[in-house]
C-alpha cells in the first residue's frame, strides 16, 4: 500500500491489517515512555487547508510517537487562488525530503490529485464530501475493541449522511468487515444512493432498539441557512441522540461520535459522557490507528 | 478541380460520384468523368460536406487558453468550414463591433466565421436589434442561462424579428450552483455535490412554452439528460418549432469518467449516467437530436492541472471529434455513417439557416475523410484538455477543401 486515499478501494485484508496493527500501537500510547524509533529520520509533512484540531494533532502526535519529524503546514481556507500553489507546496516538501504527506482539503478528490504527481505516500485527513478513511478506521477500531468483532453488527449512522464524509468512509469500512449498516436522519440529508450500501431508517426510535452501535454525526449549523434542515430543535426532536431515546437502546449499545460535537442539537450531553459512550476513547485510538497507517505506508520500505 | 472515384455524402446517402468545381462552386456532379484539368483521385475516400460547428468558444481576449488563429487551424484539420462563435469572450459580444470583430477575425479564405451575440448585458437585453444588423446570426448566453424570465421572452420577440437563432444553455443555475455535476451513484462516491437533472429539463419547459406563442427559432444547445429529450418531445407534441445539437462528449463519455478526478472531461452540463448516454445516441439515430456540436472550450494547462473542483469547465475537441465520434459510434454500429455525417454538417447548417452540401451551384466546402486508417489521435497545438488524445481512432480526415481549393492535407 502507498497511498491512503480512502476505504472505498481498500480490501477487508487490507482493513483488517491496519486495524491489527492499531492494538499494539496503542500498547504504546499507554505506556510510560511513549516513544518507539520505527520511523526515526523519517519526514511527515502535514498540509491543512481546512481548519482541524484533533485531526491535525492526532496525525503529528502518531508521527511524533513513532519518531518521525514533522512538517506542518496550516492554511487557511481563503479565496487565493489554490492550485498552483497546491502542487507547488506539495512538490517543495518533497524537496525537503518528505516522505508522507497528510492532507485535509475543503475539495474532493485532491488526495487523488496529489497521488497522481507526488512520490510521497498521500494520506487522506478528509476530502471535501468523500472520504475521511483514518476517522473510520478509528471508529472500526474502537467498535472492535468493545465488541470482539464487527462482523454481523447493526451500526447505525445517524444525521447528515449526505455531506459526512465520516459517514461515507465508515460504511464502506463496515460494509466490508461485515456489518448491517443502518442510516438514519432527515430526508433532505440522506442521499438516494446510499441505498445501494445501507438500509434507511428514517425513524430514529425505531432504528435505535435494533443497533449494536450508533456512530452520531456533527451538524454542520450552516445547513438551516442552505434550505436543508427546518430548524435546530426539529433537528434535534426528531434525529438527536437525547436521553428518551437511550432508554430504547440495546443495554450494550456503544455509542461513537466523531467530534467535535453540537451537544443538545445531535446529541445530549447525558448521552455523550454515559458509560455506554466512547467518545474520548475515539481520541486515543485515533492516535494509535494513525500509528498503524504510518506504519503501514512507510514502515515496510525500510526493511 | 475534379473530384475522382470518391464516395460521395449527397442527399443523405453514400454513393459513388465523381464532383467538377469551377471557381470554387461545385458545377457537375455524375460518374465517369473525363477531363484534363487536375484531376484528384479520390478512391476509397468519402466525400463529405465540410462540418459545421454550432457552437464553438474563440478565446478572444483570453488567447492565453488557446489562440483563435490556433482554434480556426483545429477547426479546419478537424474537417469543419464554418463555426459559430459563443458571445463569452473578453469582453462579450454584446454589441454591433463586438460582432463584426467576430466576423472578421483572421481565418484562411473560404473558411466561415459566425458571430452569437449576448442575450443579456449585466441582466438586461443585450443590443440585440444592432448585433443582429452587423450580421450576428444567433444569440446566447451561453456558460450561463438566461434566469430571468421576462427578459427571455422579450428576447425571443427581438430574436423572431431578425430571424435569430436562439442557443439555449438550458439549465437552471440555482440548481447547478447547488453541485458540480448530476447527483447519483457518481456523486455519492466522489464526493462531488450533486445537482438534480431536473435542472435541465424545467429550463427546456420553460423556455419552450414561452417560445410557443413567439415561435422564434429556439435551439436547445449540449442536451445531456433523458429528461432533457422527453421534455422537448413534449414541446414539439404541443406545437413548439424546437431545434437541439449534443456534444461528442455527451454521446461518448458517461460520469463514470469523473471517477478518478480527471479535469480533461470536467464540462458543464456534466455528463448524465449511462442511460442518459444512450438515450442521447438513439436520440441521435432517430433524428429527435439532428446535430452535434462541439462545444470546443479550450483551457491552459495550468488552469486544468490543479484540483478537481477549481479547474474550469470545457473540453477542447475540434480537432478529432469526427475521429472519436467515428470510433465511438460508427465502428461500434450504434450510429450509420450517415447519420453521423449530416449531424456534423448538414444538418447544423440547416439550423443555422446556411446553404451548404454537396449540390450543383454550392461553394465547394469539403471534408475528405479516410476509414480503415488505425492511428493514436494526436493533437499537436494549442490547448490540451481534449480527452481523446492518445485513444485509437480507425477513421481521419484525410483533406478539407474550402471553396474549391484545398487548404489542409493529411497524408500520414
Amino acid at each position: 500500500m502507498k497511498h491512503l486515499l480512502g476505504l472505498e478501494e481498500l480490501s477487508r485484508d487490507e482493513i483488517l491489517s491496519i486495524l491489527h496493527l492499531a492494538a499494539p500501537m496503542k500498547d504504546i500510547i499507554l505506556r510510560e515512555v511513549k516513544k518507539v524509533p520505527t520511523l526515526r529520520g523519517k519526514i511527515i509533512g502535514t498540509l491543512f487547508y481546512e481548519p482541524s484540531t484533533r485531526t491535525k494533532n492526532s496525525f503529528e502526535l502518531a508521527a511524533k510517537l513513532l519518531s518521525a519529524d514533522v512538517v506542518s503546514v496550516s492554511i487557511a481556507t481563503s479565496s487565493v487562488k489554490k492550485g498552483e500553489s497546491l502542487k507547488d507546496t506539495v512538490l517543495t516538501l518533497e524537496a525537503m525530503g518528505v516522505e508522507a504527506i497528510v492532507i485535509r482539503h475543503s475539495r474532493n478528490g485532491v488526495p487523488a490529485y496529489l497521488s497522481s504527481f507526488s512520490k510521497a505516500s498521500i494520506i487522506n485527513a478528509g476530502d471535501g464530501q468523500h472520504e475521511h478513511p483514518s476517522q473510520a478506521l478509528l471508529d472500526l477500531f474502537t467498535i472492535q475493541q468493545h465488541k470482539g468483532h464487527v462482523e454481523g453488527l447493526k451500526v447505525l449512522i445517524v444525521g447528515d449522511i449526505m455531506h459526512s464524509r465520516v459517514a461515507k468512509s465508515n460504511i464502506y469500512g463496515l460494509s466490508k468487515l461485515g456489518a448491517e449498516v443502518i442510516v438514519s436522519g432527515p430526508p433532505t440529508l440522506i442521499p438516494e444512493e446510499v441505498k445501494g450500501y445501507a438500509r434507511v431508517e428514517y425513524d430514529l426510535d425505531k432504528a435505535i432498539k435494533e443497533a449494536d452501535v450508533v456512530n452520531v454525526l456533527r451538524l454542520q449549523l450552516e445547513r438551516q441557512e442552505a434550505g436543508l434542515i427546518t430548524s435546530l430543535q426539529e433537528y434535534h426532536r426528531f434525529y438527536g441522540l437525547t436521553k428518551e431515546r437511550m432508554a430504547k437502546a440495546k443495554d450494550d449499545l456503544l455509542v461513537l461520535h466523531p467530534g467535535p460535537m453540537n451537544r443538545g442539537v445531535e446529541i445530549d450531553e447525558e448521552v455523550a459522557y454515559c458509560d455506554k459512550s466512547a467518545i474520548q476513547e475515539q481520541v486515543s485510538n485515533g492516535v494509535a490507528v494513525r500509528m498503524a497507517i504510518y506504519y503501514t505506508l512507510m514502515g515496510g520500505r525500510e526493511e | 478541380m475534379i473530384l475522382k472515384n470518391g464516395i460521395v455524402f449527397l442527399e443523405d446517402k453514400l454513393q459513388k460520384l465523381d464532383i467538377r468545381i469551377e471557381n470554387g462552386t461545385i458545377v457537375e456532379l455524375s460518374t465517369n468523368m473525363v477531363g484534363e484539368e487536375n484531376v484528384i483521385d479520390c478512391s476509397e475516400m468519402i466525400i463529405s460536406p465540410a462540418f459545421v460547428d454550432l457552437h464553438t468558444h474563440l478565446r478572444i481576449g483570453q488567447e492565453y487558453k488557446e489562440d483563435p488563429e490556433i482554434t480556426i487551424k483545429k477547426a479546419i484539420k478537424g474537417g469543419y468550414c464554418a463555426i459559430n462563435v459563443m458571445p463569452n469572450t473578453l469582453p462579450p459580444v454584446n454589441s454591433a463591433p463586438m460582432v463584426e470583430y467576430v466576423r472578421k477575425i483572421t481565418r484562411p479564405e473560404g473558411f466561415l466565421v459566425m458571430a452569437t451575440g449576448a442575450i443579456t448585458n449585466n441582466g438586461l437585453l443585450a443590443e440585440i436589434e444592432n448585433m443582429a444588423e452587423a450580421g450576428a446570426v444567433a444569440i446566447s448566453d451561453d456558460g450561463n442561462w438566461t434566469e430571468n424570465s421576462f427578459i427571455f421572452y422579450q428576447a425571443l420577440k427581438y430574436a423572431k424579428r431578425h430571424n435569430l437563432l436562439v442557443i439555449d444553455h438550458a439549465q437552471d443555475m440555482v440548481l447547478f450552483k447547488s453541485g458540480r455535476i448530476y447527483e447519483g451513484q457518481v456523486s455519492f462516491q466522489t464526493g462531488l455535490k450533486g445537482f438534480p437533472k431536473a435542472a435541465e429539463a424545467h429550463a427546456i419547459y420553460r423556455d419552450g412554452t414561452l417560445n410557443l406563442t413567439v415561435g422564434a427559432r429556439l435551439h436547445i444547445t449540449h442536451l445531456s439528460t433523458v429528461m432533457g429529450l422527453d421534455t422537448i418531445s413534449f414541446l414539439r407534441h404541443l406545437g413548439s418549432r424546437v431545434t437541439t445539437d449534443v456534444t461528442p462528449h455527451h454521446l461518448l463519455f458517461d460520469d463514470s469518467a469523473y471517477l478518478d478526478y480527471d479535469t480533461k472531461v470536467k464540462a458543464n452540463p456534466p455528463f448524465g449516467d449511462d442511460r442518459d448516454r444512450k438515450a442521447l445516441i438513439h436520440a441521435l439515430r432517430s433524428g429527435e437530436i439532428t446535430a452535434i456540436a462541439t462545444d470546443h472550450a479550450p483551457h491552459s494547462e495550468p488552469e486544468k492541472d490543479q484540483e478537481w473542483e477549481d479547474a474550469p469547465y470545457g473540453i477542447a475537441s475540434i480537432d478529432s471529434a469526427f475521429e472519436a465520434l467515428y470510433e465511438g459510434l460508427v465502428k461500434t454500429n450504434l450510429i450509420p455513417l450517415e447519420v453521423l455525417l449530416s449531424a456534423l454538417s448538414t444538418k447544423p447548417a440547416q439550423i443555422l439557416g446556411l446553404e451548404h452540401g454537396i449540390q450543383v451551384g454550392n461553394s465547394a466546402h469539403l471534408a475528405l475523410i479516410k476509414e480503415n486508417v488505425p492511428h493514436v489521435i494526436a493533437s499537436s497545438m494549442g490547448a490540451k484538455n481534449n480527452p481523446y488524445v492518445g485513444k485509437e481512432s480507425s477513421a481521419k480526415i484525410a483533406a478539407v477543401i474550402l471553396n474549391g481549393t484545398v487548404v489542409y492535407r493529411n497524408d500520414q
